[in-house]
């Protein structure tokens, strides 16, 4: 495979991933994986009569090719906005490999080719 | 939910430069993976033990949902959402061997509809890799 990708991994509170997806989809991400997890920072501890609470989190995960990570990650942090505290973060890993994305995507690039060649004979 | 399964793997022999590299520096260059591997709902056992028989011996499965490739999709519920994530860490060496064998079972099947990546990483504590090399 010669197209290179990165996993862009956004971490917010329960319930807001809708935006998170939204705009990633919005930025040309063609999907992710949601998780679920539990903060540990200390600055967000809090406690309900003496019991202290861990707040939920969920992880969404991205795989997006290299060239369009800027944008995505720009998209989340405006649709999630990831820039005011406390909101989430959101960061991306080099990814080496990876197989059962290359023949979506080399449909989906024939498909545009077919369309771009018959608009041209139009 | 996550379940982690693990087995002990009998130790590699390391070469000779490679124990000098690492006594001099006092730490193991880049040689581990991690494999992610994502599957629908009630998939992951069947690839964890595809993984062991690779002698992927590690491996965390933790359950998921999958975003909608478009809001039309999700509207019509035409996305199956559930779905579970399989994390193994793997030697560097091996990473093209274990994706081709798990391309030929899982990656072209549409039941699956599975994924996999690798993602480098850069060190680990001297016991975690003394499990895998």
């Amino acid at each position: 495979m010669d197209k290179k990708f990165e996993l862009i991994v956004s971490i917010v509170n329960r319930g807001h991933s809708d935006a998170i997806v939204e705009a990633a989809r919005e930025a040309g991400a063609n999907g992710g994986t949601i998780i679920y997890g539990r903060g540990t920072s200390p600055f967000e501890k809090d406690s309900i009569m003496g019991v202290s609470i861990q707040p939920e989190k969920e992880i969404i995960m991205t795989l997006t090719p290299t060239e369009n990570k800027n944008n995505i990650m720009q998209a989340v942090v405006e649709g999630g906005k990831l820039d005011e505290n406390g909101m989430g973060i959101c960061f991306s890993l080099p990814v080496n490999q990876v197989r059962g994305i290359s023949a979506k995507y080399s449909i989906k690039n024939i498909k545009k080719e077919e369309k771009a060649e018959d608009k041209k004979e139009d | 939910m996550e379940k982690v399964k693990s087995k002990q793997k009998p130790k590699k022999k390391i070469s000779l430069s490679l124990k000098r590299q690492i006594k001099k520096q006092n730490v193991y260059p880049p040689m581990l993976e991690l494999l992610v591997v994502v599957t629908n709902r009630g998939y992951g056992e069947e690839v964890t033990e595809f993984l062991e028989k690779l002698d992927v011996n590690l491996s965390i499965v933790s359950f998921g949902s999958g975003t909608a490739p478009s809001s039309l999709a999700d509207i019509f519920g035409l996305y199956n959402k559930e779905k579970e994530m399989i994390f193994a860490v793997i030697q560097l060496d091996e990473s093209e061997r274990i994706l081709d064998k798990l391309e030929g079972k899982f990656l072209l099947d549409e039941k699956y509809a599975a994924i996999a990546f690798t993602i480098p990483l850069k060190s680990a504590t001297k016991q975690s890799m003394e499990q895998f090399i």
